[in-house]
């Protein structure tokens, strides 16, 4: 699944670790989200979004889904 | 972050009592109470050095167990990285998956050499066949406790 993780954090200068911190989660979770090799589960999508100030449609990518 | 204090708290108190019990066991095996079950003498000491060994790792897994959680107990910053280390979704993702497979593999290779143990011992078929019957029957009550629960 792709996200706007990546660009969000370097909109705000802000580091993996610092986010995974913020958010109660490792540097690796952040990065396998941000590669797409992981999808968040619901609660962690909207802790990341509610982080940035967005909607989870506005930071994760669903059309993969509604291509399905 | 109080509950998850509490609970560590605990882990650390079963780990001192795991790691006592261990101590105990060795204090009785090298005071010879108790001794290995062995044919021979050559095989209960290799035996008996085997299972010291074994428990000094294990013993020593309990002493940094205990270590990290008092210093984690200690110091806020430290409480909370081991909280999300615990409680990390990927990290349980995975440890899930990966003891799901082993366990399916486990299953599998274990009714094959069991079947092949026929052939060999029957006391060593027997006996892998009744570890792979005990984990069948284990997996279906836990299937359906979840089933339940979900």
């Amino acid at each position: 699944m792709k996200t706007n993780i990546r660009e969000l954090r370097k909109e705000r200068k802000l580091s993996q670790e610092e986010l995974a911190e913020a958010v109660g989660t490792t540097r690796q979770t952040i990065t396998s989200i941000e590669v797409g090799k992981y999808i968040a589960s619901l609660p962690l999508a909207y802790k990341i979004a509610k982080y940035f100030g967005k909607t989870i449609e506005e930071v994760f990518d669903f059309s993969d889904m509604e291509e399905q | 972050m109080e509950k998850y204090r509490g609970k560590l708290k605990k882990q650390i108190w079963i780990n001192a009592a795991a790691a006592a019990i261990l101590v105990a066991v060795q204090i009785l095996a090298f005071s010879q109470v108790i001794d290995p079950l062995a044919a021979d003498n050559h095989w209960a000491d290799m035996w008996n050095g085997f299972i010291a060994g074994a428990s000094m790792g294990v013993m020593a897994l309990f002493i940094v167990g205990i270590i990290l959680g008092i210093r984690a107990l200690m110091n806020e910053k430290a409480l909370k990285k081991l909280y999300i280390k615990e409680n990390d979704e990927r990290e349980k993702n995975i440890a899930i998956e990966a003891r799901s497979a082993g366990a399916q593999i486990f299953l599998i290779g274990g009714l094959v050499a069991g079947i092949v143990a026929g052939y060999f011992s029957v006391t060593v078929s027997i006996t892998v066949i009744a570890c792979i019957l005990a984990l069948s029957v284990i997996s279906g009550i836990l299937m359906l406790i979840y089933r339940k629960k979900y």
